[in-house]
């Protein structure tokens, strides 16, 4: 770890990901502290107001302060993230296990299933599921999750196949080792640079996807401060009060800007041929 | 009768069924394996020899069960173990251990030297954890490696080091069958010969039997007693090594080793040079497999596929030059 | 006689963000008109470099710290000094290059053909009809057995042997002076290898055409070539004609591979081994002789790296054992034994 936290240091553009990273974690925990007033605080007489001392990202069609609502908004964003790329991980490599190791069968039935899901936009699939579950914090976690299902299986899946080209696991079957513990001890850990790297990029969709939906009325619900609620709040303002879209869609460029930064350099820094 | 025998094998095949097409229809069969038989004594070391593609490797996986049998029989320990249950078979696998080609893919990149030699200790519940320590430093020092590399990672090896640790791995459960997939082929000539002197010294200290599959005819004549010629999926020759190597009968096995360059660059030895390619093994030649590169080909190997017979005592041989 | 590569004092280094690690180091090497010249070693002994470097085509890390590498094509040209400008039009024409990998080395979206007339449409200005016979020619020649069908075919339709055919065609059909042959059979089994050495031979001595052949297998050496250099850790050891290296080999690292390989048939014995294993270039600067470590003949003066020493004729070794000045009774020649 220490030996990756230092070459991860001697790739600048990596590192600004890592920090950019980690100081939208730090304003998200300590939201509370940093925010001068509630998201939801209504001043009745200071409304679209531009960028002043008293309100530092300015204010919005209600008079909220913009600043407390982005710093609370980065709560959200990645607890949304976090959560839906956990589903979509957690699925993905279960599924790409099975369907990679053990292939045949039950490999054809899963990924024609996963073409299937395939086949949608991501975000209409996504639509799909939310109608289905009604809008709410929740169920966008859960719709955005499953859309993440499938591009985690095949890159599982297909990693998985990479790794049994090995004779390691020819010669782990040959030993007589148990199958479950094979893909446990020997294919699982030989997986993980490419899936650590989808999981970044990811959570970099998710955002953009919880950005999406939210603009479009379904999903995160005012008056929960998401970064997407403010843009779909802003649009009918956006003209002559600039600021109430500017600063939302700043952090969310910024956040998946960090977010591809860092996925990018863990590629190189993941990938054991490049290792000296 | 698998008394005096360790392994038997009675008409193994192993086809893959070649499929194309959308629908992945089985168009036809690569008969990797094709009827072949042969038994080994306890101590012995039994060679298969010959050219990629003969079927020499899918051999020694499918005996291993690492490839379904198509047909055909293998006694070990008097149980013919094509019949067993794969998970079964699971628990016999301490006795038939395997040592791979590449040095380089055959260990996990991401264990220690200690946990790749501890896991199959674990996995087949060998003492407790004090005396699976205690085998494991036994064995790096019988395969010539010292305790402080105990925690290393395969990456900080070399080729014969690695090796060296493949082959601890197989012999740290004390099998009594050993499989050596080309297991010194990707060496250099200096470390060659010191993984096979270990493995020759490792044979004789735990009373091992060996089936060595290999390409290079020099390393067969060295570590075997008996040698077995395969072409196309069938043994073509097969006796003890002395004896093949000073009065091979078959075609085949007399042009593979005329065909071992000399180290005497003032010898001009008499080389039989085959016309053509390995057949298909698709879509392999009427009657005898090695008709279409055979010098004495007649009319005879064309119709009938010639049948392994016992020519001389011992010496047995596929061939219609021994048929009359 | 005229050479046609001569390669004086040539050094390759590897340069890393730190430290700069040489790699191969002065290597002489001359290779005259039709000579058929082999370098063997194992693996990591540098002896790919070498060829690498005479074609321009060292990946970046590498590079070429010292030496020069003289053609004689029309004119004397140092290939160091060549522009990639200069240097495309030198390949392919006057020195063509076969790899060992017959599997790869083909472009699987293009026809024989195609491949086969390339290197003539980059070279000479010949007519599509002229080409394309030329090629028919070459086919024939390599010992292809329906030549016109095979132009027309991709290389997935072929085997390893014939795809290395193809390679061979490919290779000398702008009688290049010279072919680098860089493990030519490793890939393939003993019959075609067979057959392979055997055309190579034919063709070369046809076309006027000299072989740079790079081996770790010392029979296919005996078989081929004339002269040869031993490369051991990214340095020559021995040089001589074929027979002298076979008949009478003098460095402990050729004498102790010979006997490995000799003992191979003798079964009552333990096989002859050389301990240790091969160093790596990371530690090549503080070794002296960098053979020392594994040699049973090590003196204290192996600290100090040995000259290439004269034996007789020009038979080279670099090994202390053949220095004149040599006084087996002063100290520092006191063996220490290996390890």
């Amino acid at each position: 770890m220490k030996a990756f936290m230092q070459s991860l240091k001697n790739d600048k553009v990596g590192f600004i990901g890592f920090i950019g990273i980690l100081l939208v974690v730090i304003v998200a925990i300590l939201a509370p502290v940093i925010a001068p007033h509630s998201p939801s605080e209504i001043f009745n007489e200071h409304i679209l107001q531009g960028p002043n001392a008293q309100f530092l990202f300015g204010t919005d069609e209600l008079g909220r302060d913009i600043f407390s609502r982005v710093v609370f908004g980065a709560q959200v964003s990645l607890q949304v993230s976090l959560t839906a790329v956990g589903i979509g991980a957690i699925g993905g490599l279960v599924l790409g296990l099975i369907s990679g190791y053990f292939q045949g069968k039950i490999d054809q039935i899963i990924m024609r299933v996963m073409d299937v899901f395939f086949a949608f936009p991501d975000i209409l699939l996504a639509l799909t599921i939310i109608a289905v579950l009604g809008p709410s914090l929740t169920n966008t976690m859960i719709a955005i999750g499953i859309v993440f299902i499938p591009v985690f299986t095949r890159l599982v899946r297909s990693a998985v196949m990479s790794v049994k080209e090995n004779e390691y696991l020819t010669s782990a079957v040959a030993v007589g080792v148990h199958p479950l513990k094979i893909i446990a001890k020997h294919v699982t850990p030989n997986i993980m640079a490419p899936f650590i790297v989808q999981v970044t990029l990811a959570l970099s969709g998710a955002i953009l996807t919880e950005a999406a939906l939210s603009f479009l009325g379904l999903g995160v619900q005012p008056p929960d401060p998401s970064w997407g609620v403010m843009l779909n709040a802003s649009r009918a303002y956006m003209e002559f009060a600039p600021w109430t879209i500017l600063f939302p869609v700043t952090a969310i460029v910024m956040t998946i800007l960090c977010f591809n930064l860092l996925g990018d350099s863990l590629r190189d820094l993941l990938d054991p041929k490049l290792k000296s | 009768m698998s008394n005096t025998y360790v392994l038997e094998v009675n008409n193994l095949k192993k086809y893959f069924p070649v499929k194309t097409g959308v629908f992945k229809r089985t168009t036809g069969h690569i008969k990797a394996v094709d009827d072949i038989s042969f038994k080994i004594k306890s101590n012995e070391t039994l060679a298969l020899v010959g050219e990629s593609g003969c079927g020499k490797s899918t051999t020694g996986r499918t005996i291993l069960k690492l490839y379904d049998s198509t047909a055909g029989e293998v006694f070990f320990n008097g149980e013919d173990i094509m019949k067993i249950s794969k998970s079964q078979f699971r628990h016999m696998r301490k006795d038939i251990q395997m040592i791979f080609q590449d040095p380089f893919s055959s260990l996990n990149p991401r264990m220690t030297v200690k946990e790749l030699l501890i896991e199959p200790l674990a996995t087949h519940k060998i003492g407790d954890s004090a005396e699976r320590n205690r085998l494991v430093i036994e064995m790096m020092e019988k395969v010539g490696l010292s305790n402080e590399q105990l925690t290393s990672y395969p990456h900080e090896f070399s080729g014969g080091q690695r090796q060296r640790i493949s082959i601890a791995r197989a012999l740290i459960v004390k099998p009594k069958v050993v499989i050596l997939d080309e297991s010194v082929s990707a060496l250099d000539v200096s470390i060659q010969s010191q993984i096979l002197n270990l493995l020759i010294k490792l044979q004789k200290e735990f009373n091992l039997t060996y089936i060595f599959i290999s390409h290079d005819l020099n390393v067969v004549k060295h570590v075997s007693d008996r040698t077995a010629v395969m072409y196309l999926g069938q043994i073509m020759e097969m006796t003890e090594t002395d004896r093949l190597y000073t009065n091979p009968l078959h075609p085949y096995t007399k042009a593979l080793l005329s065909a071992i360059p000399s180290l005497d660059p003032y010898e001009k030895k008499e080389r039989i040079i085959l016309k053509g390619d390995i057949p298909d093994p698709s879509n392999p030649p009427s009657g005898c497999p090695f008709r279409l590169r055979c010098p004495m080909a007649h009319e005879r190997c064309i119709v009938d596929k010639p049948e392994f017979l016992e020519q001389e005592e011992g010496h047995w041989v596929a061939c219609h030059l021994y048929t009359q | 006689m005229s050479s046609v590569l001569d390669i004086k004092n040539l050094s390759i280094d590897f340069a890393s963000k730190k430290k700069t690690y040489n790699i191969v180091k002065e290597f002489n090497l001359r290779i005259d008109k039709r000579m058929k010249y082999g370098i063997v070693g194992e693996s990591g002994s540098g002896k790919s470099l070498t060829s690498l470097a005479i074609m321009n085509l060292l990946p970046e890390v590498l590079n070429i710290s010292e030496g020069s590498i003289t053609m004689q094509t029309k004119e004397k040209i140092d290939l160091t000094k060549l522009s990639p400008k200069e240097m495309r039009k030198v390949r392919g024409k006057d020195i063509a290059m076969i790899f060992q990998e017959p599997m790869t080395a083909l472009d699987p979206l293009y026809t024989i053909e195609h491949q086969l007339v390339e290197v003539l449409r980059i070279h000479t200005k010949s007519s599509k009809k002229e080409m394309s016979d030329l090629g028919l020619e070459m086919l024939k020649k390599v010992g292809i057995s329906r030549p016109a069908e095979t132009l027309k075919s991709y290389p997935h339709q072929l085997s390893g042997g014939m795809r290395q055919r193809v390679m061979i065609a490919m290779a000398l059909i702008c009688k290049p002076k010279l072919l680098i042959a860089d493990e030519p059979t490793t890939a393939l089994d003993v019959t075609i290898q067979a057959q392979i050495l055997d055309l190579m031979n034919d063709l070369s001595e046809e076309h006027d055409t000299s072989i740079l052949l790079i081996t770790h297998d010392l029979g296919v050496i005996a078989e081929t070539c004339d002269r040869v250099a031993v490369m051991y850790a990214g340095q020559i050891v021995e040089e001589t004609t074929v027979k002298q290296l076979f008949t009478n080999p003098s460095h402990p690292y050729t004498k102790g591979l010979l006997e490995s390989i000799k003992s191979l048939g003798d079964k009552e014995r333990d096989l002859y081994s050389i301990p240790g294993n091969v160093p790596t270039p990371f530690n090549y600067q503080e070794m002296g002789c960098r053979f020392a470590s594994r040699c049973p003949h090590a003196m204290s003066i192996c600290k100090t790296e040995p000259a290439m020493y004269q034996i007789e004729g020009d038979h080279k070794s670099k090994c202390w054992l053949h220095a004149e000045e040599v006084n087996l009774n002063d100290e520092q020649y006191l063996r220490v034994g290996s390890q």
